[in-house]
Formats: C-alpha cells, sequence, structure tokens
C-alpha cells in the first residue's frame, strides 16, 4: 500500500515553490548508509514504494530500513478533454517534495555491498539523480 | 586525543551573503571564534587546511592551535571545532565555529561509538545489530577527549542490549546521557512474508495512486473520478 496521510486539513493544495537546497533531512540520521537526492523533483507515493519494494526484496530479511520521505502534499489533475475553467481538478496523487540533498532512504545492519546493489536498485525507479552515502570513520 | 593541529586564521571583514559568497569562490571558509573571555571575532580560513585538520579524523572534535592575524596584531590560542556546516550537495564546509577553549577548562562534546566484534546473536541467529545511540555526550578536559569510544559487542545475543552505563570510558571523561539509553541490541531477523505482501501492494498502488482510505482527500476523490470525468465533458 502507497504512503498517503490519514488525514489532511485541505483537500487541495498550491504547487509552492521546489527552489533551492534541502536544509533539513539532509544528515544520515539513523543508518549507516544512504540514498541522497542530487536533484529535484515531486517524489509520488508509488515511487517511494517501488522503491522500497525494490530494497527490502534485493536485502533480504537482513538489516534495517528508515524512509526518510512522506508525501505529504496532494497534487491534482484535470480530467482529459476538459476545456478551461470550472475550477481545480480533483486530486489524484500523493507526493513528497524533495529538494538536493535530501536524504530519501537509510539502511543498517548489512554489509555496504548490499546496501549499495539495494540502494543503486532502489535509485532506478526514481525520478531524480541520486548518490549513495555512508557514515565517516 | 591527538594533538591539536595548527591552523592559521585571519580577520575578516566579509560579511553577508554576497561577500561571503565570494570568500568562498576564492578557496577561504567563514568561521568565528568565541569563548568565555572574549568577544566574539569573526575569521577567515584556508579550505585546504581545515578539510585537513577536520576531515582527517573520526568525528569532527578537533582541537585547533590558532594562530590568527588579526589586522596589525596578531594572537595564539587554542580553539575546539564546535560546529561545522556543510553543503549538502557537495559536501564543502561552509562555516566553522570555534570555541576559545583553556587546557584547565572542561568542554562538552559529543563523541562517536563504535563497535568491535561481530556480536553471537548475528553470526549465529541472524540477528540485527542496531546502534540506537551514535554518539555519547562526554565533558572532560581538552587533553583528555577521545577521539571515539569503542564499545565490545561480541558477546550480545539476539533480544540483548548494551546500555550507556555499561559502556567504559577512558579517564577523566564524564558521560552525561543517561545511563539507561541503549547503545547497541541485537534484534530479532524480520520475518520473511513482509516482502511478498508489500509487492503486492506496490502493484496495486500503481495501478491507482490513492486507492481506499478514509478521510484522505485523494483516496476520497478516487472513487468519484470517473464522475467528474463525465461531468468536465459537458
Amino acid at each position: 500500500m502507497a504512503m498517503m496521510p490519514k488525514r489532511s486539513k485541505h483537500r487541495k493544495e498550491s504547487r509552492g515553490s521546489r527552489a533551492g537546497d534541502a536544509s533539513r533531512s539532509i544528515r544520515l540520521d539513523f543508518g549507516e548508509f544512504g540514498l541522497q537526492a542530487l536533484t529535484r523533483c515531486w517524489m509520488t507515493n508509488t515511487q517511494i514504494e517501488a522503491a522500497r519494494v525494490a530494497i527490502t526484496r534485493n536485502m533480504k530479511r537482513k538489516g534495517k530500513l528508515w524512509i526518510r520521505v512522506f508525501p505529504h502534499k496532494p497534487v491534482t489533475k484535470r480530467p482529459p478533454e476538459t476545456r478551461m475553467g470550472k475550477g481545480k481538478g480533483s486530486p489524484e496523487f500523493w507526493v513528497a517534495v524533495v529538494r538536493p540533498g535530501t536524504m530519501l532512504f537509510e539502511l543498517d545492519g548489512l554489509p555496504e555491498s548490499v546496501a549499495q546493489e539495494s540502494f543503486r536498485l532502489a535509485a532506478n525507479k526514481l525520478p531524480m539523480r541520486c548518490r549513495f552515502v555512508r557514515r565517516h570513520g | 586525543m591527538a594533538k591539536a593541529i595548527d591552523l592559521k586564521a585571519y580577520a575578516r571583514a566579509a560579511k553577508g551573503r554576497g561577500p561571503v559568497g565570494r570568500l568562498r569562490r576564492s578557496g577561504r571558509v567563514p568561521a568565528v571564534l568565541y569563548g568565555k573571555r572574549t568577544d566574539a571575532v569573526s575569521l577567515e580560513v584556508a579550505e585546504k587546511d581545515l578539510n585537513a585538520a577536520v576531515h582527517g579524523t573520526s568525528s569532527e572534535n578537533v582541537l585547533l592551535d590558532l594562530d590568527m592575524e588579526l589586522g596589525d596584531k596578531s594572537r595564539k590560542t587554542t580553539a575546539f571545532v564546535q560546529h561545522v556546516q556543510h553543503d549538502p550537495v557537495t559536501g564543502r564546509i561552509l562555516h566553522v565555529d570555534l570555541h576559545e577553549i583553556a587546557a584547565n577548562e572542561k568542554l562538552k562534546a559529543h563523541v562517536p561509538v563504535r563497535s568491535l566484534g561481530e556480536p553471537i546473536g548475528v553470526k549465529t541467529f541472524g540477528g540485527i545489530l542496531e546502534n540506537i545511540l551514535r554518539e555519547l555526550h562526554v565533558e572532560c578536559l581538552p587533553k583528555d577527549l577521545p577521539d571515539r569510544i569503542e564499545v565490545d559487542v561480541s558477546g550480545l545475543n539476539v533480544g540483548q542490549s548494551i546500555h550507556v552505563k555499561e559502556i567504559a570510558v577512558p579517564d577523566g571523561v564524564a558521560v552525561l546521557n543517561s545511563g539507561d539509553v541503549v547503545v547497541f541490541a541485537v534484534a530479532a531477523p524480520t520475518v520473511a512474508e513482509e516482502e511478498a505482501a508489500p509487492a503486492e501492494g506496490a502493484a496495486e498502488g500503481a495501478a491507482g495512486a490513492a486507492p481506499a482510505a478514509e478521510g484522505a482527500a485523494p483516496a476520497a476523490e478516487a472513487g468519484q473520478a470517473p464522475e467528474a470525468k463525465g461531468k468536465g465533458k459537458g
């Protein structure tokens, strides 16, 4: 089941700004290894889920995974072949606003080679460039 | 604790986003020095020298022998690297806070904790070693500050843990964390069936972005989507 908020204050939101680099959630706070975004995007809940499945399948019960992004933002779409006007479209899916530097996933409790391969598979499912990071020392 | 590293610093006149940006492009890093006895001083240091000093250790707990050129006079002092700001994408150092300290004055710092050995629970039963607390908050004299604290975890079995109070720290070092906080724990391996279910869920999720969850806006709309399309054509 793809992630989504349990409830939301407003059904529809403005698009907002994606400018600038990430200023929070930029460090490894939980695990030894992480997948960090290098470009900006709206990461949909299905993309998060696809990446999560790719990681958990590859790591085979070993290790622990943290998902550091959550799709808080609803995105609306207008129905096809409709004229302009008549109000904003209906909410279709949820996204997480990802800016360069955002830590997307973290892993711990497994060898670095397995973590690297898991994140490589996950990054292939995502709409932005990512890099593998690990703790120093 | 390794000995203090020599670093040359210069008084900084550049302040604000533009001038500091130009300073960074010229290979210098803005810094500030503060302490109990003196007023704060704006400084700049060579990025190359600072990188060598800060990234040469396993933590950013570094003691510096600062040689400052403040206009027409110079001053030498000892400083502790209190905080380092990094660019989230490039990793370059953006700014560094230097805390002026005295040799007989205790300082507080966060020291990384590292595990030694492979726990029995991991080796034999396939458990997962969890490092729950990665840094210990310690208080000590500058000369006693450890670079890292190593903990032998080889005796840990599944379900067992090591708390702060069980960790042996070097002489002269006091731990400020609560003794009951768990540092290392070995968790039982996760169950295999968890993998199959989310895979199916993902496929469903791809077909309809937000199929069914009460209260959430797109979920409520998902059921009405066909009607909305019909109305839109008119």
